[in-house]
């Protein structure tokens, strides 16, 4: 309401302009994605989605602020609203890095790098703040504010940027985006492919474009360029949306999900989600064996109160969660916090299920067909 | 305004602690890089602030000096909290290190706001309150983190017992203090409106230096893991080969026959869980974890608490060593174990032959008493411990143990051997060092040394002196001192110097002690050969490779025989001019001079040629008075080293 009295008399002739059309379409696509990712990780807990949903939402006051920026007239007003849009840029890079953190890596690895992007975002926003790294200043032609980096500033905001970009395409390399596997059966379409590649080609080409001009004092509108790293942004997150499961197939595949009763060590439920540890019959038989076993033989041998959380295998790992006399088995490729979550929503959503209340474990026939639903809304929602 | 001789001070206590650092983790080559980094900036920054504060006047150099400062302490503050981390941060335990992150970052950025750091004339440096306050949640976090380390390193040291229980109080004080320091001082800064500046100038580091103080004080817990490791074991084809316990609660797990195939089992029960061939590398439970790490055709097992990003370095470390060491024995694995993970000095192929028929003396009189328990632990542990005074001639014929361990100085050896030889018993005797000058393990280590083939446990035949009083004799283990040695050895009792240990705390003595000496008329035969001497003032009879005030060799190098006996006399020395001996013999410079001599001798026979003169010192301690006769006793005692 308030944007297109002001626009009509000032910024019908720059309508056009790209500093203008940048952020004006990045706060539509912000939008537009936001919704979309909401609907598309609906199914999924906030443990899982929380720093991709901070890291989409972020754009909208970074867009948001921007236009604002472009068409405010006071010096005072067009600082404010660059710098909650400078704060907004940096929250989301470091949501989309601790998305991708804990979508792949495992927790005690990379920490190192997770201390380094906590520095910089730190330092980035507080910089934000000072009016010597970050100012608004009016355009040549004095129609609208834009704004001015500080070298240290543009540095650092690059290495935040090369550092998210980094750790992301090692997500993206380690979910194999580039291969084929999204659409339902697997296999990705070849365009999705080509787009994926060209949307990372371009951002690429204008980050070089935006950086031999800033060194050449050409002065290009940082915006432009963050604009673009944006669309990637969103385009990736939206692709996550499809199918969350399919990201996980390879190389961090979910091998079968397993309930075994730790008085009988015989398996309750069992679901296979791989061909090679298919239950033939005999296989989670002996799997919940030899794990009740192992897990007795560790209790008292070693005296241990609490039972067996996490077994390591070169290729392999157990997440095991005991309720009650039930020992929760998922076994993985390798241990993340990402599962750790799904384990232990999964245990939660399981063990509050009416059913389980009443579970009577002594019993050989059990009917444990309620966690099926649980276990397909969560893994394969 | 800080005052010069505070920033002075704050500089010293800096270079302090950064040399304390160095001694500390001489031995951690991988782990020590980031405190020693840490303590290099802490270094700059108050190097810089004596630039800024005492040096340099101009406001144009300081102000953005004192920036630079700032930057490296806050740095340092970073690198140390890491260094904890790094060290005893368990399991998805990271968020203070995070925290620290942001307030690093924070740190930094505030520094570049105009008038983060101004002066006015009279030089007082104004903080802004944002660089104060992230400073401090960077302090007050490292602090936190560092409170863990510390709970941790209790726990590694529980089983060592003896020195924990009355370390970790004071640890636990000392921490608190430290927070104090740091929380309660800056609180009272803020509420009192006291210049904020000295929240960074005196606090952080003072902080620090208590910090780095209270690591020194037990290296052996700041050993790299900070946890309870349980026991290391070596699997060879489902069997146990060696097995090496570290914690001594759990001593009877690996007692039990079944512990083997236990092991063995969980590695095959996992192998059919993954259903592959791909091998186990640890199974947890939150109070234990059991790693496994390949090592040869073996299988090297760790049981311990809790993850730790150090512990695989380390297991692989330690497979490697087992590897390239080749080691094919239970004490060689054990030391190999031990000295990788507790960098312990203790030699364990000696430590596991200790069992309960070993007798450990020890003697709560002796100078190093209490750091002999820290030092010697794991002998104290595994022997039958018993007080000095409980050791007669009666127990020993009562108990017979098979080994005798020493905790002491010369005069607790002498003791001992000494009730030995009234036992009539030849039990080996060794010695865990604990006192001031400790000369009779000196000797007796080199004496073993000269044998070339030193094994674990080398017996030896050492010769001992016999001297005879007119009514009754006893043995002399190392010197006999006539002279300058008694009252040495009565200020030593009275307790003077004990501030000082070694070689200084000898010198100290024998120069106090000159000033009440005067040489004497006395008569020597040597060998039936007569000395007659108006002024006599000094004797020192020993063997060979003796020693006397903590490593002063009286002897010459080309008559190091340690089965030979000597003696040393010197003449005509009046008070003061014995200090020329004393500065020789500490160069061994002795001989050459006129009023010095040395004979070897078989017998011999000190005789005083007037009234009150000096008692005699044996190994160190005060025995009776001429005349007497010395020889060289026909009874050795045996003896082995463990050092």
């Amino acid at each position: 309401m308030f944007i297109y009295p002001i626009c009509l008399h000032k910024y019908m002739i720059n309508i056009l302009d790209a500093s203008f059309l940048a952020p004006s379409g990045a706060l539509i696509i912000a939008i537009i994605a936001s919704i979309l990712i909401l609907r598309r990780f609906q199914s999924q807990t906030w443990a899982v989605k929380k720093w991709l949903v901070i890291c989409i939402f972020s754009w909208i006051p970074w867009s948001g602020m921007t236009v604002l920026m472009r068409l405010t007239d006071n010096q005072e007003s067009a600082l404010l609203y660059l710098r909650i849009s400078f704060t907004s840029l940096q929250l989301a890079f470091f949501g989309m890095y601790r998305f991708h953190f804990i979508l792949t890596f495992k927790s005690t690895d990379r920490r190192y790098s997770s201390y380094g992007m906590a520095i910089l975002i730190t330092f980035n926003i507080i910089s934000g703040w000072n009016e010597r790294l970050l100012g608004a200043v009016r355009t040549d032609n004095g129609l609208y504010f834009t704004d001015s980096f500080h070298s240290l500033l543009i540095v650092t905001n690059l290495l935040a940027a090369a550092w998210t970009g980094y750790q992301t395409l090692g997500a993206l390399r380690d979910l194999h985006l580039f291969s084929q596997f999204y659409s339902p059966n697997r296999e990705r379409k070849p365009l999705q492919i080509f787009a994926a590649i060209l949307i990372f080609l371009v951002m690429f080409i204008v980050l070089i474009i935006w950086v031999l001009g800033d060194t050449s004092g050409a002065k290009p509108d940082t915006t432009i360029f963050i604009f673009f790293a944006w669309s990637v942004i969103s385009f990736l997150a939206y692709t996550y949306g499809i199918r969350p499961l399919s990201r996980i197939l390879s190389p961090q595949r979910i091998w079968a999900f397993i309930v075994i009763n730790s008085r009988s060590g015989l398996p309750i439920y069992s679901k296979s989600f791989n061909s090679e540890v298919e239950d033939d019959g005999g296989g989670f038989l002996m799997f919940s064996g030899a794990l009740n076993a192992t897990n007795t033989i560790i209790k008292h041998h070693l005296n241990s109160p609490s039972s067996i959380n996490l077994v390591i295998l070169d290729d392999k790992a157990v997440l095991v969660h005991q309720e009650r006399d039930i020992l929760f088995c998922l076994m993985i490729d390798h241990v993340s916090a990402h599962f750790e979550i799904i384990l232990d929503v999964l245990v939660n959503r399981i063990t509050n299920h009416l059913e389980f209340q009443t579970l009577d474990t002594f019993s050989p026939l059990i009917d444990t067909k309620f966690i099926d639903p649980i276990l397909n809304g969560l893994l394969e929602a | 305004m800080v005052s010069t001789n505070l920033i002075l001070s704050v500089f010293y206590a800096v270079i302090v602690s950064f040399i304390v650092v160095l001694m500390a983790y001489r031995t951690y080559r991988s782990i020590k890089h980031t405190l020693v980094i840490a303590s290099i900036l802490i270094f700059i920054w108050s190097f810089i602030l004596i630039f800024t504060n005492i040096l340099i006047e101009d406001q144009v150099i300081t102000e953005p000096l004192s920036i630079i400062g700032v930057f490296f302490l806050s740095s340092s503050l970073f690198l140390n909290h890491f260094h904890f981390d790094d060290q005893t941060a368990l399991f998805r335990q990271r968020i203070t290190m995070l925290l620290a992150s942001f307030a690093y970052g924070g740190t930094i950025a505030s520094l570049l706001y105009e008038n983060s750091i101004t002066r006015n004339d009279l030089g007082t440096a104004r903080v802004e309150i944002i660089v104060l306050v992230s400073l401090l949640i960077q302090a007050g976090l490292m602090v936190y983190r560092f409170y863990f380390h510390l709970v941790n390193q209790n726990s590694l040291s529980q089983h060592y017992a003896l020195h924990s229980r009355y370390s970790s109080l004071f640890e636990k004080y000392g921490v608190f203090f430290v927070v104090i320091i740091f929380f309660v001082s800056a609180l009272i800064a803020f509420a009192l409106h006291i210049p904020l500046i000295s929240g960074y100038y005196i606090l952080i580091p003072s902080g620090y230096f208590i910090i780095i103080f209270l690591l020194y004080k037990d290296p052996l817990s700041s050993a790299p893991i900070g946890q309870k490791i349980h026991l290391v074991a070596l699997l060879s084809e489902n069997k146990i080969k060696y097995i090496h316990n570290l914690a001594s609660q759990k001593e009877s797990l690996a007692q039990r026959e079944d512990f083997g195939p236990f092991l063995s089992d969980i590695n095959q029960l996992l192998q059919e869980i993954a259903r592959s061939e791909a091998n186990v590398r640890s199974i947890s439970t939150n109070d234990v974890l059991v790693m496994f790490e390949p090592c040869g055709d073996d299988i090297l097992v760790f049981i311990l608490q809790y993850r730790g990003p150090t512990l695989s370095r380390l297991l692989v470390s330690l497979s490697q060593k087992i590897i390239s060491y080749d080691v094919s024995t239970q004490n060689e694995f054990s030391s190999l174990v031990e000295s990788t993970l507790l960098r312990t000095k203790q030699d364990l192929r000696v430590i596991s032959l200790v069992n309960k028929s070993w007798v450990i003396l020890v003697n709560e009189h002796a100078a190093n008493y209490k750091k002999g328990f820290v030092k010697w632990n794991l002998y104290l542990e595994r022997g039958n411990l018993i007080e000095l005074h409980e050791f007669t001639p009666d127990w020993i014929v009562r108990n017979e143990p098979t080994h005798i361990l020493v905790m002491g100085g010369d005069g607790t050896v002498h003791y001992t051997v000494n009730q030995l030889i009234k036992s009539g018993k030849n039990i080996p005797i060794g010695i865990l060092p604990g006192g001031g000058g400790n000369d009779i393990a000196r000797r007796w280590s080199d004496n073993h040394r000269v044998k070339g083939d030193r094994s674990v446990l080398q017996y030896l035949e050492t010769p001992i002196m016999k001297i005879s009083y007119p009514d009754h004799a006893i043995y002399a283990v190392n010197t006999i001192e006539w002279g300058v040695g008694a009252p040495t050895a009565k200020l030593r009792e009275e307790n003077y110097g004990r501030w000082l240990f070694g070689m200084p705390k000898y010198f100290y003595l024998v120069i106090k002690a000159l000033s009440r000496f005067e040489p004497w008329k006395s008569k020597l035969v040597i060998d039936g050969e007569e000395l007659h001497f108006d002024q006599l003032s000094a004797i020192m009879i020993g063997f060979g490779n003796s020693s006397v005030g903590g490593g002063f060799d009286i002897f010459p190098d080309e008559h190091k025989n340690a089965q030979w006996s000597y003696i040393l006399y010197a003449k005509n020395y009046q008070r003061f001019q014995g200090l020329n001996i004393m500065f020789k013999l500490a160069r061994g410079k002795q001989y050459g001079e006129d009023n010095i001599d040395y004979k070897r001798f078989k017998n011999l026979e000190l005789v005083p040629l007037q009234e009150n003169v000096n008692v005699l010192t044996v190994d160190g301690e005060i025995m009776g008075v001429p005349p007497v006769s010395v020889i060289i006793s026909e009874t050795k005692i045996k003896t082995f080293t463990i050092i």
